[in-house]
């Protein structure tokens, strides 16, 4: 099927940060950033995602920036591949040069009732639960992309020291401020979604408000810290009158 | 204003507009009507834009009851809607004085109703949209399907309420796809696969995605970092066992997609049941194209029926060239689409459409038909004379 081939792939015509473009049925266009899992392609991803999106290009309907690909979605109804492609190729790229990445400091209590999962994964990884705890605080790890659930920040990469498998069998129901490792990823669960990661420890902090705009704080490309809490201050955090937002680490 | 009280849900009953689109760089999903065509068909039988919310019923419909007089439109599955003992059809609105019982009985076809008030359902939006996202918990009545009590309330007062005589969904068996975007990843066999074999839409199937049963499709092996998985796309895990995603569906997916169902067919694909049987046709991106234009077309007037007669003595066929099933009464179907097999001697023909339609009456199937008997009856806005085109099949 030669001819099929070539009408599911188009290649570029100048240069762009992309390395391939791919159609997606009539509902998208996938972008290929090479396929390097590094920060370099990633920062990429975003840099197009964010032009993307600021462009409002009518038609576009909706955009999912992942670790080296980018899907553009837009509604055949209003507007073609053909025409999706020539307005990527000239798409102003320059104003959103890449922001300044955020750390942002995850207040987090670890095992117990918070962190059902610490003991076990422990044990698995042939670790104390506090050695889990320590190297688990111990790196700053770079969001790569937000997906899964409404603000689930999907970060990494942890230290292979702790790298688990999956659960064999997901829950139906993770409380809300989860914090959670899976494979060389770690992640926060906004809020009440089925899960397949481990859970070792808990943030009272509020991650996605549907009040708010934008409704989570951080963006893909920036940090997360997280610093084991007592129980006394997660308390005290989870009791404030108004929900706690995540702060920014001021170094 | 129309209003409405609940009181029985029925399976899952929801408000839903055409979905939450543009936040999915945020992780929230965009859902919505699984069926926009049967709710674009519900909001303008009451004078609505198209993507106002409605209420989305799921095989077993709800009973309500009316607290203040106003006109609702039904569209989509027939779900044996009765209105103090009158049937109610779906393509219709009707106007409901206060204290009428609203009830759903047994399913006849199609899977998603929908239920129309006059200016949408008032709910606040959350992100643009008032779907119910129940896996978030936000949107609708409280982020999750209607219970027994609740109200519903319309927006405005209706200043028209009209009849269709069309088909307001787009029943059928046959969803068309085009290549998917890692097929590079599978094994040369599986497209191939795909498009010569009948699956069943399993009953663990729901508003994420339905699964497929029927024998495995060569798999790809490897592992690949989840990326963004669109809405149609066809998974395949490594059992070999398809996932059709739908409305409902995360952003991120692993598994490779080996196809992906076209939009004009998501309704086709929102109106499928479980235990209902579906098979794959492959079209380019311009066969795709006009497939849309075409299925989004709302005909006005009356639908014309047609009879086709068989061109030559002979058998109709009950399984196409590979041995699937083929479409049958109630289905919809398109231009170029194979709509029937018919043996005579010494050959064998595949009849194919000739215009879009819904076919009425098929066959009878297995049995020697003289030239000229009646082999189907379909209706729809049928301009050409034929009906039909031969091909040697």
């Amino acid at each position: 099927m030669p001819k099929r081939q070539h009408q599911s792939t188009m290649h570029k015509e100048i240069a762009r940060p992309w390395t391939a473009v791919h159609r997606v049925g009539d509902a998208g266009l996938l972008l290929q950033f090479g396929t390097d899992l590094g920060e370099d392609s990633n920062d990429r991803v975003h840099q197009v995602a964010e032009a993307v999106l600021d462009a409002q290009f009518a038609g576009v309907v909706g955009v999912v920036p992942a670790f080296t690909t980018l899907l553009v979605e837009y509604d055949a109804r209003r507007l073609t591949a053909e025409q999706l492609l020539e307005w990527l190729q000239v798409l102003p790229m320059g104003r959103s040069r890449p922001r300044s990445a955020r750390t942002w400091d995850v207040p987090v209590l670890y095992g117990g009732n918070a962190g059902p999962d610490l003991e076990v994964a422990a044990s698995q990884l042939g670790l104390r639960p506090d050695e889990v705890v320590s190297l688990h605080g111990a790196q700053i790890y770079r969001i790569y992309c937000i997906g899964f659930a409404p603000g689930f920040p999907l970060a990494g990469l942890l230290t292979p020291a702790l790298r688990l498998p999956r659960r064999a069998i997901p829950r139906t129901r993770v409380y809300p401020g989860a914090v959670a490792i899976a494979g060389a990823q770690t992640g926060i669960y906004p809020l009440a979604t089925p899960g397949g990661w481990h859970l070792i420890g808990r943030t009272p902090v509020v991650l996605f408000d549907w009040q708010d705009t934008p409704p989570c704080l951080y963006r893909p490309g920036d940090r997360l810290r997280f610093r084991a809490v007592s129980e006394e201050e997660y308390h005290a955090l989870k009791a404030s009158t108004s929900p706690v937002r995540l702060c920014e680490v001021r170094e | 204003m129309t209003a409405v009280r609940v009181a029985r849900p029925g399976l899952l009953t929801s408000v839903q507009d055409t979905g939450r689109w543009g936040y999915e760089h945020w992780g929230v999903m965009v859902g919505g009507a699984q069926d926009e065509w049967a709710l674009a068909w519900a909001n303008r039988l009451v004078g609505n834009c198209d993507d106002q919310a409605a209420v989305e019923m799921t095989a077993i419909g709800p009973e309500l009851e009316v607290l203040e007089e106003g006109p609702l439109a039904l569209a989509g599955a027939e779900l044996s809607a009765v209105v103090d003992g009158h049937a109610w059809p779906s393509g219709t609105a009707r106007f409901m004085e206060a204290g009428a019982r609203i009830r759903f009985g047994t399913r006849r076809s199609g899977f998603r109703a929908y239920l129309a008030f006059p200016g949408g359902i008032d709910v606040p939006a959350v992100l643009g949209s008032r779907s119910t996202d129940w896996a978030s918990e936000i949107g609708g009545l409280g982020g999750r399907p209607l219970a027994a009590g609740d109200c519903l309330r319309s927006t405005t007062h209706a200043a028209t309420q009209t009849s269709t005589r069309w088909p307001t969904m787009r029943a059928g068996h046959v969803l068309r796809v085009m290549p998917g975007v890692r097929r590079d990843r599978f094994p040369a066999s599986s497209y191939a696969q795909l498009l010569t074999r009948e699956f069943t839409v399993s009953a663990d199937s729901n508003g994420i995605g339905l699964r497929l049963t029927g024998e495995p499709i060569a798999s790809p092996r490897g592992d690949w970092p989840s990326e963004g998985m669109a809405i149609g796309s066809i998974e395949c895990p490594p059992s070999g066992h398809l996932l059709l995603l739908m409305k409902g569906r995360g952003s991120l997916g692993g598994y490779p997609p080996l196809a992906h169902v076209i939009r004009a067919d998501w309704p086709v694909m929102a109106q499928l049941a479980p235990g209902d049987w579906v098979v794959f046709e492959s079209v380019d991106a311009e066969e795709a194209q006009t497939a849309l234009a075409e299925a989004w077309q709302f005909p006005a007037g009356e639908p014309t029926s047609k009879r086709l007669a068989m061109p030559y003595a002979g058998w109709m066929m009950d399984r196409d060239r590979y041995g699937r099933r083929l479409p049958g009464a109630g289905d919809s179907v398109w231009r170029g689409q194979c709509v029937a097999r018919i043996a005579s001697t010494g050959q064998v023909f595949d009849v194919v459409a000739s215009g879009a339609g819904v076919l009425e009456r098929v066959g009878p199937l297995g049995q020697w038909l003289g030239k000229g008997e009646t082999m189907m009856t379909m209706k729809g806005a049928l301009t050409n004379d034929g009906g039909f085109e031969l091909r040697h099949g």
